[in-house]
């Protein structure tokens, strides 16, 4: 019996070695493919943040003045904040919004289905294409925002030249852009959602307010998690609006981190100037999702 | 069996040496993206080709806003192209480390000076150092002149300009609020003249000869940005006034296309090179089209702007003399680059003979007379970008030029 059950055991210890043998030779390609794209860059980019380099003449060790140069450059300042401002600018009314369509769309009706895919198709229209549709909406004398602006008295509108509309209004298409994507998120989490819950709180007597703030809510959490996170990286990471609709401008209202790298690299030939920016960002943003993390999980538990 | 290894042996040389016999070389040629130039060079490249058999080219182009990252991060990965072109503007930091010295004997000229000589007088300034020159020839010359929209003009009662002596700014601004268009409820239909307000090489294009009119520069003689300087802060009260008092210009009314503005009668006036002929034109073939030459201030100096753009070989190709072979064949047709492209090569002698196709040039070889190179600074881009910032600050929100340019000038004595 005893030979029995030790023969059992080394085999169940066999099958778990050659599963976990199984495991890692599939996880390999996904380990190598982070290990090349993802971990290297950031070695190297952490190398090269402790040199002078221009591209044209071998990099020069200077310790950690490029760290230096940006802790005094306010224009990098500048454009911490402006990322900052665009992040929680764009974030912040994309969670609600999109978790507000997410309810109205999972009241699932023949027609609605319908609306989600025609709500859904600014995710799939290419950011360059709708950064230049909205530039010409955003004109003043004829953009189709005109249609709604003129009527009540305002004319020539300037959208993306003045500092205070110019972020404004590249948040705006972001919003429109991005809350499609986060509401089908939500949505899963809200299909996710086993109806008995929500029916027996209604036999109970809640309404529906209440069963949304005490049944849908508290079950959505991770999901809640998960889009507030996601979504803050992804908007501090933006690049292309910036680009080709104010170039970062006026002055540097709308001059975000990414631009202020893309420059610092490839049009003053900074090189290590740009990878120690860079290396500041990620330190923030990684510093901004653990508070994050922390603060809902202790939070909520 | 030793015969037949014998045999083998035999088959085995020969096909190497046939091997060896038709091996081509390679040359990799890269371009930034215009449709005329790249239709035009893909025809060259056929054509150099057969002529030259054992060389083998391969043409690659990007779009120019990709360009440069492209080449450089090529370059610093030990990839870069045997044959490119480049803007003039790069030169105090690229050359001599990624621009070789031209082998002028391809030219059949004996020394630097001789080869000096086949351009016009100073066009090769930007490329040399310490008397050696560093291209292969110009592709690209130009000088900015004043466009304008002759319907326009003669709608307002206003008499055309002349296509060789050049209006002064005061004139030229009164003209643009003249002609500049409200409708009923004060929105702007029609700008009297519009330019491009938000890329730092156009911002000392557009600047640079009107501080020099006015005797100033961006940098001084030990090359220190001076960009508050009273004559800086003079030629930007100009734009100010443009926009705040004559309300003549308004950079939110361009569309992403300021040519096509200018083509639809939506823009009377604008500057720019004599390249912007074809591409007004392919947006409006019957468009009547004015050019004046550049501005400058009443009682000032005449200076007019001048970049260049040039082939160089990369000093690290392993096949130089076939390079230069290349950019020799590209140079050989100036007038074909010019009726294809609108595209200036200041081969000495040549500028008067493309004047015969096209009467508008005669305003753009006046201004030549008067141009002047950008400032020459290894941190011209930092400069540019901060002296951008402060443009449109003025221009887009109508703030004071001296308040701006002191905040450009705290900035740039950082670099």
């Amino acid at each position: 019996m005893l030979k029995q059950t030790r023969r059992k055991t080394a085999k169940r210890i066999g099958v778990e070695k050659v599963e976990k043998i199984y495991g890692f030779i599939f996880a390999l390609p996904a380990i190598v493919f982070f290990a090349v794209f993802y971990f290297l860059p950031i070695i190297k980019t952490l190398q090269i943040s402790f040199y002078r380099w221009d591209f044209l003449s071998p990099p020069a060790f200077e310790g950690l003045r490029n760290y230096v140069v940006l802790l005094k450059s306010s224009e990098f300042h500048n454009s911490l904040w402006k990322s900052f401002y665009y992040a929680f600018g764009t974030t912040i009314p994309i969670w609600f919004i999109a978790l507000g369509l997410a309810v109205l769309f999972n009241r699932i009706t023949s027609t609605s289905w319908l609306y989600l895919v025609v709500y859904y198709i600014p995710v799939v229209i290419p950011l360059i294409v709708a950064c230049i549709v909205w530039q010409i909406m955003y004109h003043p004398s004829y953009g189709m925002l005109t249609l709604i602006t003129r009527p009540l008295g305002f004319v020539d509108i300037p959208w993306l030249t003045s500092s205070r509309l110019a972020m404004p209004s590249i948040i705006l298409l972001s919003i429109w852009k991005g809350t499609p994507f986060y509401m089908v998120i939500y949505l899963a989490g809200l299909v996710s959602i086993p109806k008995e819950y929500t029916e027996a709180a209604q036999i109970d007597g809640a309404n529906k307010y209440q069963v949304f703030w005490h049944i849908t809510v508290p079950l959505l959490k991770p999901v809640i998690l998960y889009v507030i996170v996601i979504s803050i990286i992804a908007a501090l990471q933006v690049f292309d609006p910036f680009y080709v609709m104010t170039k970062g401008g006026p002055g540097s209202a709308t001059r975000v981190v990414t631009l202020f790298v893309n420059e610092t690299a490839f049009q003053y030939l900074k090189v290590g100037t740009a990878a120690a920016a860079s290396l500041v960002f990620f330190g923030l943003v990684l510093c901004l999702s653990l508070v994050i993390l922390k603060f809902f999980r202790s939070s909520w538990e | 069996m030793r015969r037949l290894w014998v045999l083998g042996l035999f088959v085995l040389a020969l096909l190497g040496v046939a091997g060896l016999a038709g091996a081509k070389t390679e040359i990799v040629y890269w371009s930034h993206t215009y449709d005329p130039a790249v239709s035009l060079t893909k025809e060259m490249i056929a054509e150099f080709e057969k002529q030259n058999p054992d060389i083998q080219i391969t043409y690659d182009h990007v779009p120019h806003a990709s360009f440069e990252p492209k080449l450089l991060t090529a370059f610093a990965g030990g990839t870069g192209p045997d044959v490119y072109w480049m803007g003039d503007w790069v030169m105090p930091k690229w050359m001599p480390s990624l621009t070789a010295p031209v082998d002028y004997t391809i030219w059949g000229v004996n020394s630097y000076e001789e080869f000096a000589q086949l351009y016009e007088p100073g066009a090769l300034d930007a490329f040399t150092q310490d008397g050696i020159i560093y291209t292969g020839g110009i592709s690209e010359y130009n000088t900015f002149s004043l466009y304008y929209n002759p319907q326009h003009f003669r709608e307002a009662g206003i008499p055309l300009p002349s296509a060789t002596t050049p209006l002064t700014w005061e004139e030229m601004a009164e003209i643009a609020a003249k002609l500049t268009k409200f409708d009923e409820k004060g929105g702007r239909v029609r700008s009297g003249f519009e330019t491009v307000y938000g890329v730092p090489i156009w911002t000392v294009l557009l600047l640079e000869p009107q501080v020099r009119q006015l005797g100033g520069e961006f940098i001084d003689e030990t090359g220190k940005p001076q960009l508050n300087h009273e004559k800086v802060v003079e030629a930007m009260k100009w734009w100010h006034k443009m926009r705040v008092e004559y309300k003549a210009t308004d950079p939110g009314f361009q569309s992403p296309d300021l040519w096509a503005d200018f083509a639809q009668g939506r823009v009377s006036m604008t500057i720019a090179g004599p390249w912007a002929i074809s591409i007004i034109r392919s947006y409006n073939p019957e468009m009547e089209i004015g050019v004046t030459p550049l501005p400058h201030f009443q009682g000032s100096e005449r200076v007019t702007t001048l970049y260049a753009w040039a082939w160089f070989v990369n000093p690290a190709s392993q096949n130089k003399k076939e390079a230069w072979k290349f950019v020799h064949y590209l140079t050989s047709d100036p007038l074909r680059w010019w009726e294809r492209v609108r595209y200036i090569q200041p081969k000495k002698g040549i500028l008067q003979k493309l004047l015969e196709g096209e009467p508008l040039l005669a305003t753009f070889l006046e201004d030549f007379k008067y141009a002047r190179y950008e400032f020459r600074s290894p941190n011209y881009y930092e400069i540019s970008s901060i002296l951008t910032r402060a443009f449109q600050q003025v221009v887009m929100e109508g703030i004071e030029p001296q308040e701006v340019l002191n905040k450009a000038q705290e900035e740039a004595e950082k670099l």
